[in-house]
Formats: structure tokens, sequence, C-alpha cells
């Protein structure tokens, strides 16, 4: 097929000015210098190093405070990307149908994706800290009260301030899942008896599928975000609980620590490609036991 | 879309107020504080120099009077001039004491003929022999006659002395015409003091007042240093006088001969309290009315912190200044103006030492553009 | 199902969904009806949050034991406001210092995004999904991941310390050719294909054809871009070392902790652009972020 070839030139021709400038850069301030990193996550120091094989990565695992960051980003990523999509999806269909005031709700979940978590901080404070508002909720309820972001507890309050920021991105996306959904199929299966959840399991769920990966790559990424949160309302070293991968790394950083961060950032890297590629899988072959 | 023009309207608004905001802060926010000028203040003992100008008198000045009621005929020098010892200064006329001089010795030879007279009356009692008491009595007479004229030829003598030192008054030592009250054909009394020579050896006196804790730090005896003005230097052509040294005049060494207190003089300035000083100084080629300055350099007994008087108040409490106290925040200090409670040193014109109640970083503030109160948000000049 | 059934359970659904945007909005609006608060007051409610630092003198003015949350000011004032603005040269600073690290990144990355997101979605290369996930997985890293990348680029280039270690990342990065590739993927190829019979080029079809359908993508883009870059902390935080270079969303946290007065104003000040931008274009951030869960 000369035509198919000649075009696929012409393609490659224009693939490479359109494609340039961002390829350039991807290439310049990604690729390569994770190339580097990885160079260096094998060496002992920056400088003149010598190659010690994975001895870095065993001194990583061996610090405590990377396996308590890692622990930790794990399980935030456990726990809160579930109750993430579990409240989405609820708000979803409590929204979908003919609401009244839909827009007006979804522009109320949407906009704690935009407000900047810093010019919130204040508030967070004042309702988490020891002598906090829901402190003294707790008290005039004669209950204990509660050392909110020095306790286990900042582990909640971080699923929550993740779930209030990241709900209207998820919800939006189940939104449009829904709407994909025939209203007919749903009105037919109403109409043969069915109840509500067996509709909701055998027509609404498998039309959300798609989204549903796409909502749980998102709020896994976002997971990773909470750190600006964190680090806003509880400082660089906050309670155990949620001292996550990203204070680990930003404090090396700091320390200028080179070889645990380079190690770090491969390790953290290859976890979350890992995990990615997974899902990708996951998806492709539940979308091929579909067809 | 009417929405959507409108919020394009607020964000237009709102990065445009805030732009305009950037650029007029500094404007906006002279508006709005009192802007006030600060000083650190500076460690160390109050300078208390005193340097005060006045015009050099002469220590001692003898005041020349006319021995007679006399009419001056010649004055033979002028005011400012020097003289040396004997030098004539006025002549007199003095018709007047001869005149009395030769009305003397006419009594006296009266006196005279009436002693012969008595003599001759006394040689017939003599030779008599037997009136004793007579003879006595007649002897008395004549020795009275005898003192009379002692009387007499003394007082001769003097108008004749009178005559012979008075008619030209001379210089009675080297120095300067001070002053010189009379003029041709003006008529003088006795003690009526007609001219005053300012003696060369002597010395001249500097004489000016201070006030305040520099006039309190000031000794007896203590060391001035006199500067001499250049430009006001006297006349001394025909007087060998000694080369200045430097062009801008001399300085000479001076020593405080006097301190008196609550000088009637010089009741505006320094108030009570000013004090009235006099610096002895002597060297060649002073003369009175000249121009000079003392300078006094000494230093506060206590170290402290020093300001400007104008940055200290005082209320019911004491005395307090106020110190800019910034209080840090990610947006930039803001300062306030808190009063400090100080216990004062020593003062001077312009510069008062606190001994305590400031620590060294403090920002004293010196000048605002409103009144403060405690606590006041400021602005730094 | 009857009608007064239907009606109920809708009710129920909008008493719950009126609950839950209330808590959602809660941070927010207190925070806008606390900005007009006096400094005394603000104190008064909040001071117990830093208990250390009791200056107030007066009994009235002591912090009470817990922080307690007022809606209302009992005397709305403008007064933190205009002290952030007026008083404290620092605050405009740092929030031009904010615009100037934003938009640059915003501009940036939807120019590279939308040019690339042409060649990934209507051309025909060898490797191109390969590459595309590549960019894919890029994007999904946390920051953490490319800190180092970042760092030791900017090293090499000479610009550490300044604006343009954190600008280029940012114009570079994965998402913008993401999204736009997710946009320029829902151009019926058939639009092009016309375009190229009628003997228009690769460019005549990206600027007449590609570039007006993609127009809601880019706004979308915009806003996530300007939302994710506006809040940026990790970066200045770490290229970053004179404070007054900072942009504001590092610190509003100190102010945060430091001076609480003028926090509630401060903050408002500096969630206000965003909102209204958000507000602004709504309906294409929404269509955008439809668009990044559509499989391509």
């Amino acid at each position: 097929m000369p035509l198919h070839r000649l075009r696929r030139l012409r393609d490659s021709g224009a693939a490479i000015a359109f494609l340039g400038p961002s390829l350039t850069g991807f290439l310049l301030f990604y690729l390569i210098p994770f190339g580097a990193v990885v160079y260096y996550s094998f060496i002992d120091t920056p400088i003149q190093g010598h190659f010690v094989g994975l001895d870095n990565y065993r001194l990583l695992w061996d610090s405590a405070s990377f396996r308590k960051a890692f622990v930790n980003s794990l399980a935030f990523a456990g726990a809160g990307v579930p109750i993430l999509f579990a409240f989405s999806l609820a708000l979803a269909l409590l929204l979908s149908g003919a609401m009244p005031l839909r827009r007006t709700f979804r522009t109320a979940f949407l906009l704690p994706l935009v407000v900047p978590v810093a010019s919130i901080a204040l508030v967070w404070q004042a309702l988490f800290h020891w002598q906090g508002a829901l402190n003294g909720l707790l008290a005039s309820l004669g209950l204990t009260p509660v050392d909110w972001m020095n306790s286990r507890w900042s582990f909640a309050v971080m699923v929550i301030v993740y779930v209030w920021k990241n709900a209207g991105y998820n919800l939006v996306l189940f939104l449009a899942g829904l709407a994909n959904v025939p209203a007919e199929q749903k009105e037919a299966a109403a109409i043969d008896g069915a109840g509500p959840w067996r509709r909701f399991w055998a027509i609404t769920w498998p039309g959300l599928a798609p989204v549903s990966f796409f909502v749980v790559v998102m709020s896994v990424v976002a997971s990773f975000k909470v750190f600006r949160e964190t680090y806003l309302v509880a400082g660089a070293y906050p309670n155990d609980a949620i001292y996550t991968l990203q204070h680990f790394m930003n404090n090396s950083f700091q320390n200028l620590d080179y070889s645990k961060l380079t190690s770090a950032a491969v390790l953290l890297a290859i976890v979350i490609g890992a995990a990615v590629y997974v899902l990708f899988r996951a998806e492709r072959l539940a979308r091929e036991a579909e067809e | 879309m009417k929405r959507k023009t409108a919020l394009r309207w607020a964000l237009g608004l709102f990065f445009g107020g805030l732009l305009v905001l950037t650029f007029l802060s500094n404007t906006i926010q002279s508006l709005s504080l009192p802007k006030v000028a600060v000083e650190k203040p500076t460690v160390g003992s109050l300078d208390l120099s005193i340097s005060e100008d006045g015009f050099l008198q002469p220590a001692y000045t003898a005041p020349l009077v006319p021995l007679g009621n006399w009419t001056v005929t010649t004055v033979h020098v002028k005011k400012s001039d020097h003289v040396k010892k004997g030098d004539p200064l006025l002549t007199f006329d003095t018709t007047t004491t001869q005149r009395s001089l030769e009305d003397e010795k006419t009594r006296y030879e009266q006196l005279q003929i009436q002693y012969l007279q008595m003599q001759e009356a006394l040689k017939p009692l003599l030779r008599q022999g037997d009136d004793e008491d007579a003879i006595e009595k007649q002897k008395q007479d004549l020795q009275v006659k005898q003192l009379d004229m002692e009387i007499e030829r003394r007082q001769i003598a003097d108008l004749e002395k009178q005559i012979r030192d008075g008619e030209v008054l001379r210089a009675p030592f080297d120095g300067i015409v001070s002053s010189l009250s009379v003029e041709a054909g003006a008529n003088v009394s006795p003690g009526q003091s007609v001219c005053t020579v300012a003696s060369d050896a002597s010395g001249y006196q500097l004489v000016f007042s201070a006030s305040g804790d520099a006039a309190d730090a000031l000794q007896l005896g203590g060391n001035v240093k006199v500067a001499i003005a250049a430009t006001d230097m006297p006349q001394t052509e025909g007087k060998d006088l000694p080369a200045f040294n430097g062009p801008g005049g001399r300085v000479l060494d001076g020593k405080i001969s006097a301190i008196e207190s609550g000088s009637g003089q010089s009741g505006g300035e320094g108030g009570s309290d000013a004090k009235t000083v006099t610096v002895d100084v002597s060297g060649d080629g002073l003369s009175p009315g000249l121009k000079a300055t003392a300078n006094i350099p000494q230093q506060s007994a206590s170290p402290g912190f020093k300001i400007p008087v104008d940055a200290l108040h005082s209320d019911d409490s004491g005395s307090y200044v106020f110190v800019a106290t910034a209080k840090e925040g990610p947006l930039g200090s803001s300062y306030y103006a808190v009063k400090a409670y100080v216990n004062t040193g020593e003062q001077s014109d312009d510069t008062v030492v606190i001994l305590s109640g400031l620590s060294p970083d403090e920002r004293v503030v010196t000048d605002s553009s409103e009144p403060l109160s405690d606590g006041d948000r400021i602005r730094l000049e | 199902m009857t009608a007064v059934a239907r009606h109920a359970g809708i009710a129920v659904r909008l008493a719950l969904l009126a609950a839950l945007a209330a808590l959602a909005l809660f941070p927010i609006a207190l925070t806008v009806t606390n900005s007009f608060m006096s400094e005394r007051e603000i104190s008064h409610h909040y001071g117990a949050l830093q208990s250390s630092d009791s200056s107030g003198e007066d009994a009235a003015d002591m912090p009470t034991e817990r922080v307690s949350i007022r809606w209302v000011p009992e005397v709305a004032t403008l007064k933190a406001f205009g002290d952030v603005l007026l008083n404290r040269p620092k605050f405009l600073t740092l929030f031009w210092n904010s615009v100037r690290l934003t938009a640059p990144i915003v501009l940036g990355q939807t120019a590279v995004g939308t040019l690339a997101a042409y060649a990934f979605a209507k051309l025909v290369f060898p490797g191109r999904d390969k590459l595309f996930f590549l960019y894919l997985l890029t994007m999904l890293m946390p920051f953490q991941v490319t800190l180092v990348p970042n760092y030791l680029v900017a090293k090499q280039l000479g610009m550490l310390h300044s604006y343009g270690a954190i600008i280029w990342p940012g114009v570079f990065a994965a998402f913008g050719v993401f999204l736009m590739r997710q946009f320029a993927a829902g151009i019926p190829n058939s639009y092009l294909e016309a375009a190229r019979i009628d003997g228009a080029g690769h460019f005549r079809s990206f600027f007449h054809i590609v570039l007006p359908l993609v127009k809601p993508g880019m706004t979308a883009l915009m806003l996530l871009a300007f939302a994710d870059n506006w809040n940026m902390v990790e970066q200045p935080l770490l290229f970053l070392t004179e404070p007054f270079r900072q942009p504001l969303s590092v610190y509003l946290a100190q102010i945060v902790s430091g001076e609480q007065g003028v926090a509630f104003a401060s903050s408002v000040l500096y969630m206000t652009p965003m909102v209204l931008l958000f507000l602004y274009g709504e309906e294409q951030l929404v269509e955008g972020i439809q668009r990044s869960g559509v499989k391509g």
C-alpha cells in the first residue's frame, strides 16, 4: 500500500512538528533526568560515586521512616480511595435523574477542587486543633476531646479532607457515566419488578465500569496530592499516622540525602507504574470479557 | 451570557484593582498610618562639651581720674590705642588749681608776717623777764602759728604736686585704652573716671553663660581651650607681636576662674539654673572685645543610650520613649509604637542619656507625623 | 411507584444533598464571612490556636479557651482587607509572584499540550501509543517522583532557585497533553478527511478545524492547570529559597499561624481569582473532567 505508507510518512513529518515542543520538554525535564535518577540510585554519592548495586535500596528499606512512610501512603490510598469512590458514587446517584438544582449542587461539590488548600487551612486548624471547635463540640456533649492532629485520628482527618477536595471531580465523572446508562433499560427493569438494588447491580454498575476505572486511577493520583493539605495543616513533620512518602521525600530533599531520595523515587515510580499497568490490564480484560 | 460578562468584569476588576493597589501601595500606606522616624540609640557617655562664644574682657582695668576740677585741653589717645607706661593720655588746663596755689602761697606769706610780728612782740617780754605767764602764752601762740604755717606749706606742696602730676594724665602701665569718656574742652572733677586703661600684664577673661548638666559638670580651675577668631585680630602695627600659629586664628589655654550661679543677665534661655562662667586667658596681642570661643570638652559621668531630647516624653508615671517594635508576619513586618519607661541621666541641649529601660537593638521613635499613643500601628520612614 | 412516593424520594434526596453541599461549602463560606471580622474578634475566637502567644492585656481581648466558630461577625468591617492590601506590601508582592509562576505554566502547558494532542490524536506515527502511555504514566506520578529529575535539570541549566525551575517542568507537564488529546480524539476523523480532500495541510487542518473544536478543552485545561499551580506548595518550598520570591500558597500557611487577624481576608483574596475563573468556565471544566474519563 504505497498510498498508506506515504500518508504515514507525511504524518510522521507533521508529528515531529506538532509533538516537537512537547517531546523536547518531556525528554529534557522528565525522561532523561529520570534516567539520571535511576543511575544515581545505584551509586553511593552523586559526585564520583561508585556503583553499589542495590545497596541504596537496602539502606532505604532499612530506614524506619521510609517504611513508615511507605506503609502510610499505601494505607492512605487503600483506605481513602474506596471511601472516596463510594462517597462520590453515592453523591452521583443522589444527583442523577431529574433533580432540581442539579447544577447548583454540582457547583457546590466542585468548588473545593478549585479553592486553594492554603486558603482554608485555617478552617481545618480551627476545626481539628486540640483546642479546636470539634473538641469544643465534643466537650459540650460530655465526650472526651481527641487530639485530632496528633494522634491516629489525624489519618481520619486527612481522609476527610481528601474526600472533601476530590469528591467533585469524581462526581462529574460518575455523572457522565450515569448519563451513558440507558434510561429505558432501567425503566424496563423496574417494570419487570426488579428492586433498586438489583437494578443498580444489573444495569447501572456495568454502565459505570469504564468510568470507574478512571475514577480509581485519578483517586490514587489525588491521594498522593493530599500531601499539600497535610503539609499546610500539620507541617513538615506531622503525626506518625500521616507521615507519608511525600513527607519522607521532601525531608530527604531538604537534607540533601540523595541516595535515599533517588532510590525512593525509583521505587515509587516502579510501584505506581506497576499499579497503573495492572489497572489498565484489568480494565482491558474486563472489557474483553464483556464483549 | 450575562453571567459570563459579569464574571469577566469581576475578574478584570479584581486583577486591575490589585494592580493599581500594587503601584499605589506606598502612597496609600503613607496616608493611613502615622509616619515615624526611628533611630537606634548609640551607647556612650553624653558629650557635654561646651562651645560658647564671647568677647574678651581685660582682667584688670585701671580707671584713671583727674586730680582737680579741670578742663581737658588735649586728648592724646583714642580708644583701643595701645599705650606704654608714661605715655600722655590727656592734658588738663590746671588754671583753677594754680589760682588756689597762689592763694595758699599768699596766705602763707601772711602767716609768715604774723609770725615775725609775734616774735618781735615776744622780745620785750623776755627782756622784762617778770611776766612769766605772758611769756608762756606768747610762746604758745608762736607755736600755733608755726603749725599753721606747716599746714599751709603742705597744702602748697600738695597743689604743686597736683599740678605737676595731674596736668598730663599718663598711662600707669602698658595697656590699651579701653574707654575714654571725655573730649577736649570737657570739665572734669576729681574722682570722675575719664579714661580706663586695660593692663596688658593682667591677662583677659572670657565670660559666658552655660546651663543644664553641661554647666553642672564644669569645675573651677578646669582647662579651657579658647579659640581666638582670626578675622577679628586687632590692629597690631607698630607692636612686635609673636607670629600667630595657623591662619585660622589661634588657640590659647585658659582656666575657669569663676562659676557663679543664678546670674541675672541671661534669664531668658537658660532659666534659673544658668551659670555665669569666667575663663581666664592670657597671651600676647589680645585686646578687649576680641571675639573668642571657649571649648570645654567633657563627657557625662554615667554612660547610657543617647537619644535625642525630642524623643523623650513624660507622663504621670515618669519619662518614656516610644520604641518601634516589629511584629513579624509572613506578609511582612508590621510596626507598632510601644511605650517604654526609662531612667534618664544627663541631658544636653539636644541629647539625653537613657540609663535604663532600653536595650541596644531597640529603635526609638524620634519623630512622628501624628501624636502617638501606646500600641499604635506605625510606618517607618 | 406512585407520584407521592417519588416526590418524597426526591425531597429526601434533596435534603441529603443540601446537607452534603453545606458540608462541602462550610470551610469556604466560613472563610468568607470571617474575613469581615475585626482583628479583635478574630483573636478572641481563634486565639486558642496559638495559646502561647497571648499579647492581649485587656480581659475582653483574651482568647476564648477553645476556638469558637462564629458565622456572622459582630461588626462587619473591611478593615482586614484594607490591612492586607494597604499595609502589607508583601501580600501584593507574593500575589504577583503567584501570578508570575502560574500564568506562564497555564499558557505554556495549554499551547504545548494542544499541539501535541493533535499529533497523538490525529496523526499516525510509529511508537505513538507507547509514547502516550509514557506520558500517561508520568502524569500519574506524584510530584515527589519527578522532584529529583526536575532538580537535576534545573541545576544543569543553571536556573536553580529561579522561577524557571518551576515554570519549565510545569509547561511540559504531561497532564496538558493528556487532556487535550482526549478532546482532540473526540473530533470526528471525517472532518479532517474532508479538509484534506479540499487540499488542506496539517497546519491548516489544525488551525481551522481542530483548534476551534478543542477550545472548550483549552478552557478546561487552563482552569485545571490554574487550580493546580495556583495551589502549588511543593515546588516553591523546595526550589525557592528567598521568602520574597515565594508564591502566596506557601506563605498563606504561615499567615494562618502567624497573623490570624488578616488570615481570613488574605485567604479570600487568594481564592477569589480561582473561584471567579471556575464560575466563568465551569461548563468547560465539567466537560474537561468528563473527557478525562473517556477511554480514547
